[in-house]
């Protein structure tokens, strides 16, 4: 017997994965399929010495994260797609403001309310287009227990590092399965914890604009007085309505993003290399995909699989490496609309190689739907 | 040898259906192996078809859900119809579903009377258990055994595993072509 492999649920894994990180407050508004969450949150967080409130709704549930990260602690909430919904307008104030969160969206089936049990992959263009206003964010979609519990990590690592919203999004299959894993000791995994500002307290300032800059955040609370606001602001967190500063503003949000894009954007590959059919999948799709390219393998075609660990940004630059020497892309995701296709399809000049495999009816994608298109 | 199984429990809301996953998914790696555990329920709290999926290997599990099951176990008649075309053997309660003729791998096993006969009616689902590790070897009965008295105060953990013993005799009685 495997001494330490317990079966564990992949939303147990992400609570355990944050607390890993030194999570230590969460704040939200329970929804299927994403309860589990805060449910070993109330239960766990207040041994930990941390905090867990329950709130009227997801629109003050980011706030107080918003609010409890300016204070130091690292901090995080639950949903999924109805309560994403209502979190983009503070989503928003967390990318001005800088400030590090993780939101987890255990993605189900829509729109609206729609089939609350059942599994989808229809938030990524939310995820990523869901707030007004020009702004950049990273996304992470794991495929495995183990996966929740590591991407759990790597996004409080990301948001901290990079002082910006982090959205984990599992879709309900990962979200809710059981699998074999061995939790992680303390320091196997690297936690990122949050850089102390220096200098006398009198000359903090919250932002610097320059390219690529990621300035350390202060405490709320400590001698370090700043302001925070969700208007355009100056280094200084004061308003500035100067075109030059909101230039330096919008793109800093960019280019900070930009400049760490390697440690951000994580695929994995799976046979790769030559293959004459890629298949780029994220979430639970990746499992039928890796399935089904075995499979086909096995009957002497050359397929590969790219793992999307990193949605957003989107790995681009991966992806055209991985089908340099494809002559079909294969995305299997649960949408109609073909959300990940779409950004495949901007980056190959002849759209027709890239072949969809949808599912929207909150069903799961099944190995046999992909092999139809390896064909 | 190889491990390789793909395990499909049905039935309705509240029989313990996810529970009973849950329980030989811990037991196959108590025995050393891979497992993957699945669901699909709708948005009742009570009643309503839901079922639950068991993957076991020795390997990488890439796939996460049945895809070609070893073992159906059907526990309610709203889950009757749905495997009629499986050709693995199909296990259901014989005390709760109607009497009708079905097709030849359907065998029954009367997980609720066996649990009634303990005064444990909801170990129903642990008498199933005991049915599916004497048809599959899953994963063994000292794993189960170990998993189950882990879980359970020392009371309710005797009385379940009397109730996993006793579905596997029911289980082997039935596979040697006798009527329970």
């Amino acid at each position: 017997m495997k001494k330490n492999q317990r079966l564990i649920q992949g939303n147990e894994a992400i609570a355990f994965g944050a607390f890993y990180a030194g999570a230590r407050f969460y704040a939200g508004y329970p929804i299927t399929p994403s309860s589990e969450i805060a449910e070993i949150c109330s239960r766990e967080l207040p041994g930990l010495g941390g905090f867990y409130m329950q709130m009227e709704d997801e629109l003050a549930s980011m706030g107080a994260i918003i609010g409890a990260s300016l204070a130091g602690s690292k901090s995080f909430t639950a949903t999924s797609g109805p309560g994403f919904s209502l979190m983009q307008e503070n989503l928003g104030v967390a990318i001005i403001g800088e400030v590090p969160i993780v939101v987890i969206d255990v993605q189900r089936s829509g729109p609206s309310t729609g089939l609350a049990t059942k599994p989808a992959q229809s938030d990524f263009m939310q995820i990523r287009w869901g707030r007004h206003g020009d702004q950049a964010i990273i996304a992470l979609a794991p495929a495995t227990v183990r996966e929740c519990f590591e991407f759990t990590v790597l996004a409080f690592n990301l948001a901290e590092k990079y002082r910006t919203p982090v959205v984990l999004a599992p879709d309900e299959i990962i979200g809710h399965m059981r699998e074999n894993m061995e939790i992680p000791e303390p320091g196997e995994l690297p936690v990122v914890e949050r850089t102390e500002p220096q200098g006398e307290p009198a000359d903090y300032r919250p932002f610097c604009f320059k390219e690529g800059c990621v300035h350390p955040l202060a405490n709320y609370g400590s001698e370090r007085i700043y302001h925070v606001t969700s208007s355009m602001n100056g280094e200084d967190g004061f308003s500035n309505n100067s075109p030059e500063n909101a230039a330096r503003r919008v793109a800093q949000l960019h280019t900070k993003l930009d400049a760490g894009r390697e440690d951000i954007v994580m695929t994995e590959s799976f046979d790769v290399e030559g293959c004459e059919t890629l298949i780029v999948a994220s979430g639970a799709p990746v499992r039928a995909a890796r399935s089904a390219a075995k499979d086909a393998r096995a009957k002497g075609l050359k397929v590969g699989v790219l793992q999307l660990k990193t949605v957003w940004p989107f790995p681009e630059l991966e992806i055209a490496a991985a089908a340099k020497n494809a002559r079909r892309i294969i995305v299997p995701e649960m949408n109609y609309s073909g959300q990940l296709a779409g950004e495949v399809r901007k980056l190959v000049n002849d759209k027709n190689m890239v072949r969809q495999v949808n599912s929207y009816n909150g069903q799961i994608i099944f190995p046999a739907q992909i092999a139809q298109a390896i064909q | 040898m190889q491990r390789n199984y793909e395990l499909i429990m049905a039935g309705s809301g509240g029989q313990g259906l996810v529970f009973l996953s849950s329980l030989l998914a811990q037991a196959v790696i108590e025995d050393g192996g891979n497992v993957a555990q699945t669901q699909s329920y709708g948005i009742a709290q009570r009643g309503g078809f839901i079922s639950a999926e068991i993957v076991a290997s020795d390997e990488e599990i890439l796939f996460q859900q049945v895809v070609k099951p070893s073992l159906v176990v059907v526990l309610h008649e709203c889950a009757g119809s749905r495997y009629d075309a499986v050709a693995a053997p199909v296990l259901y309660d014989s005390s709760l579903l109607a009497e009708k003729s079905r097709p030849n791998n359907w065998k029954g096993v009367p997980f609720s009377l066996i649990a009634a006969d303990l005064n444990a009616p909801k170990a129903a689902n642990m008498a199933a258990l005991g049915a599916i590790i004497q048809t599959v070897p899953v994963a063994s009965l000292d794993a189960v055994a170990a998993v189950v008295e882990r879980r359970f105060a020392p009371a309710v953990a005797k009385i379940n595993l009397t109730a996993v013993k006793n579905g596997m005799s029911a289980a082997k009685q039935v596979s040697q072509g006798g009527r329970s």
